[in-house]
């Protein structure tokens, strides 16, 4: 095959447009064929291929913003971005009815649920998403404490508002907690919002006691880069914190800004692969992007498989002719499905027509 | 030895101080240096009826060559060179079986011996020119341009059919393009242009998006779809003997060294799928189009077409040869600016997905010609 398609995407209905503040609007999915959905862990995202041009689909990924025990349907939460191809396009042309298709649950910034640690769910602007799904499921676990801070600009653009103070009133182990950096007309204190200005020291002091928090961070990338500053000097150990960046609009994104990473692969990939039955395949890890990644053999290739974990590596061809996506492999082994045109230097590979053999770590 | 250092040697043998490689294709761009061609197969030389009484010219990879016709009818090819001045023998005129030349009137055989000579008796033993061999097929001459030691009928293509009275065919014809010959072939192992470059005549709805298929065999290159209950496009549509949809093959298939069969199938929807089962009333067209380089910048494209419909029909014939005439001018005209564009970039260029067969095609003929150089 010259031109492989992705994992077969599935073509789902949208079965309801939900506007949840002034730029983000929720979309519930079903499957045309009624069939059962994957299941999703808390965290993890869909992939959308959009035909929002004449030309090729543009692949979209969207953070699940439901609870993982939702039956039958998935809720992605987008935010209208100014020049979003893809934002825009579902905010404008994708109504109730419209068919889109969508790929499986992926993704590794999940929440451990294995877990009794109590939980930090810190997110700014459009990252609550993510955040939303992973309260819903830790509302099920009582014995864990749950503070849920989120910061965005005022009342206007405050998405799930309601819905994430509903559950935090039945559920007396969950704490929310908004900050608006500038309350519009009409956000009342107390009953909008909790607090004025940026997340500072002072207001995680105040708010979190001196516990082992496990920490989810998600939203703009001033935002975390400033959060994780903060909660390490709080004395918050790096390996506690997990955390997501968002492109605006775009795939998501590993972007190069100087945080110190986890050196190990999230303990969440262990409980993903439990949950996602990969636990035999190999492990693919692209070290300049610190991602670590149980491989899934729904994908052709380890460059799809690099896609749909988020990374943008270069490509042309796709199709192993062009040697656009030659990369280091520094350890482990692959098998070629189609046999490079020019075969890479020593120590180099294609990723658009391999697929891996064994744990392999490419310089990616 | 890597297959990789293989081909990129082959690069450097043919191209070093030749091109400037940008991109993944190089592009002769400069004279000093030979570009290298597949010299022991045969190319087309002339179509049959070309070739009469009188001296032809033609340049076939860059070496200017006369033909013409023995008088038991056979076909002489010899260098188009008189050894004493460098004439264009083409540039005198024939004498029974022999070539005069025009300045001084030495004469050649059918062989290329020299068998007079002015103001002299003996006849200088270096005095000769290099004949070819040459063999008439399929209403073309073919030359074989490397070893005459090596040249051996049955390598020439065999065309199925093609006493079938059965079988319509069309007159064919000659197109001189102004690009190299890989730019042809690349365009008959691709599938996909066809959407964009020719909306008026081969193009139906699936010719731009559907996925491809890639085969390589020893000596070629197929890359061909199904592409599944549509309308026929404009060309075909009279063609197609049954009404409705239309499943449609396209089958782009290019041997070595630059021998090209497009074969397109039309069957009733549902039918389709398989090119050796066929449905009785599919409609098969088998389009032969040959390459023979000038030089590196010009080719000469011969072509043919053979369907299994309309045998006596010669207007459906002249028809089908004037659509053919027009989509492949519609090609010149492209691949002309593409040879310009390619030779004068100045950024790297990217190769498609769409792009595998021919990649896969032009690695095979350099490792042919490397073989054959390095022999």
């Amino acid at each position: 095959m010259i031109a492989s398609n992705a994992t077969t995407a599935r073509e789902y209905r949208v079965t309801a447009k939900v506007e949840e503040s002034e730029l983000i609007t929720s979309f519930y999915l079903q499957p045309v064929d009624a069939a059962a959905i994957p299941p999703f862990l808390p965290g993890q995202f869909l992939t959308l291929d959009l035909d929002a041009t004449e030309q090729a689909p543009l692949r979209r990924t969207y953070s699940i913003s439901c609870g993982p025990k939702t039956k039958g349907q998935y809720r992605i939460s987008v935010k209208r971005e100014p020049h979003g191809a893809g934002s825009g396009f579902l905010h404008r042309e994708v109504k109730e009815g419209s068919i889109l298709a969508v790929h499986d649950p992926k993704g590794h910034f999940v929440l451990a649920e294995a877990s009794s640690r109590p939980v930090l769910l810190l997110s700014g602007g459009v990252g609550l998403t993510p955040m939303v799904s992973m309260l819903h499921a830790l509302s099920e676990q009582p014995s864990r404490k749950v503070w849920f801070i989120h910061a965005c600009d005022n009342g206007k653009v405050h998405a799930f508002g309601n819905e994430v103070r509903s559950l935090a009133n039945r559920f007396a182990h969950l704490n929310t907690h908004f900050c608006y950096r500038a309350p519009a007309e009409g956000d009342t204190i107390g009953r909008d919002f909790d607090s004025e200005g940026l997340v500072n020291r002072a207001l995680l002091q105040r708010l979190l006691p001196l516990d082992d928090y496990e920490v989810y961070l998600c939203g703009p990338t001033p935002f975390m880069q400033a959060m994780y500053e903060l909660l390490c000097n709080l004395g918050v150990s790096e390996s506690s914190i997990s955390y997501e960046f968002f492109g605006d609009g775009e795939p998501l994104q590993r972007s190069s800004i100087d945080l110190p990473q986890q050196a190990e692969p999230p303990l969440a990939i262990t409980a993903a692969d439990a949950a996602l039955g990969t636990s035999k395949t190999p492990l693919v890890t692209f070290s300049s992007s610190k991602v670590t990644a149980r491989w899934d053999p729904a994908y052709a290739s380890l460059l799809e498989f690099a896609e749909a974990q988020g990374l943008a590596p270069d490509f042309s061809c796709r199709s192993g002719v062009c040697n656009t996506c030659e990369c280091e492999l520094s350890a482990g082994e692959l098998t070629y499905s189609e046999e490079p045109l020019c075969e890479p230097a020593a120590g180099r590979v294609l990723i658009c027509c391999s697929i891996p053999t064994s744990d392999i770590t490419l310089n990616l | 030895m890597s297959k990789s250092h293989i081909y990129m040697s082959n690069f450097i043998y043919q191209f070093s101080n030749v091109c400037d490689k940008l991109g993944t294709i190089p592009t002769p761009s400069r004279r000093n240096v030979r570009f290298m061609f597949l010299e022991n197969c045969w190319y087309v030389a002339a179509r049959s009826h070309d070739v009469g009484r009188d001296l032809v010219a033609r340049t076939m990879l860059n070496k200017p060559l006369v033909l013409y016709r023995l008088q038991d009818g056979t076909v002489a090819v010899l260098d188009d060179s008189c050894p004493h001045r460098r004439l264009p023998l083409s540039k005198g005129r024939l004498l029974g079986d022999a070539v005069e030349c025009g300045y001084h009137g030495m004469q050649f055989d059918a062989a290329g011996r020299c068998i007079a000579v002015p103001t002299q008796r003996q006849i200088p033993p270096r005095a000769k020119v290099r004949s070819y061999p040459a063999v008439e097929k399929w209403g073309f001459v073919w030359t074989w341009m490397g070893d005459p030691e090596k040249a051996d009928t049955a390598t020439l293509i065999d065309i199925p059919n093609f006493a079938d009275p059965a079988w319509g065919q069309t007159e064919g014809g000659t197109l001189e393009i102004n690009c190299n010959y890989l730019w042809l072939t690349d365009n008959l192992l691709d599938p996909s242009h066809v959407a964009w470059v020719h909306r008026s005549s081969f193009a139906s709805p699936g010719t731009d998006g559907t996925p491809l298929q890639l085969k390589v065999f020893d000596g070629g290159v197929i890359v061909s779809r199904w592409i599944d209950d549509q309308a026929p496009p404009p060309y075909y549509a009279p063609l197609v003997k049954f009404t409705g949809a239309c499943d449609r093959l396209q089958h782009y298939e290019v041997r070595i060294p630059s021998i090209c069969i497009n074969r397109s199938i039309f069957t009733p929807a549902g039918t389709g799928g398989s090119e050796e089962v066929l449905d009785e009333r599919a409609y098969v067209m088998v389009s032969y189009n040959f390459m023979t380089p000038i030089d590196e910048d010009r080719t000469a494209y011969y072509w043919f077409q053979h369907y299994n419909t309309d045998a006596a029909d010669e207007q459906i014939a002249r028809q089908l040869n004037d659509g053919a005439r027009m989509a492949f001018n519609e090609d010149r005209g492209i691949l002309e600016a593409v040879h310009i564009g390619m030779q004068e970039q100045t950024t790297p260029n990217i190769d498609l997905g769409l792009d595998a067969g021919s990649m896969r095609f032009r690695k095979m003929l350099d490792q042919a010609i490397a073989a054959e150089q390095a022999a």
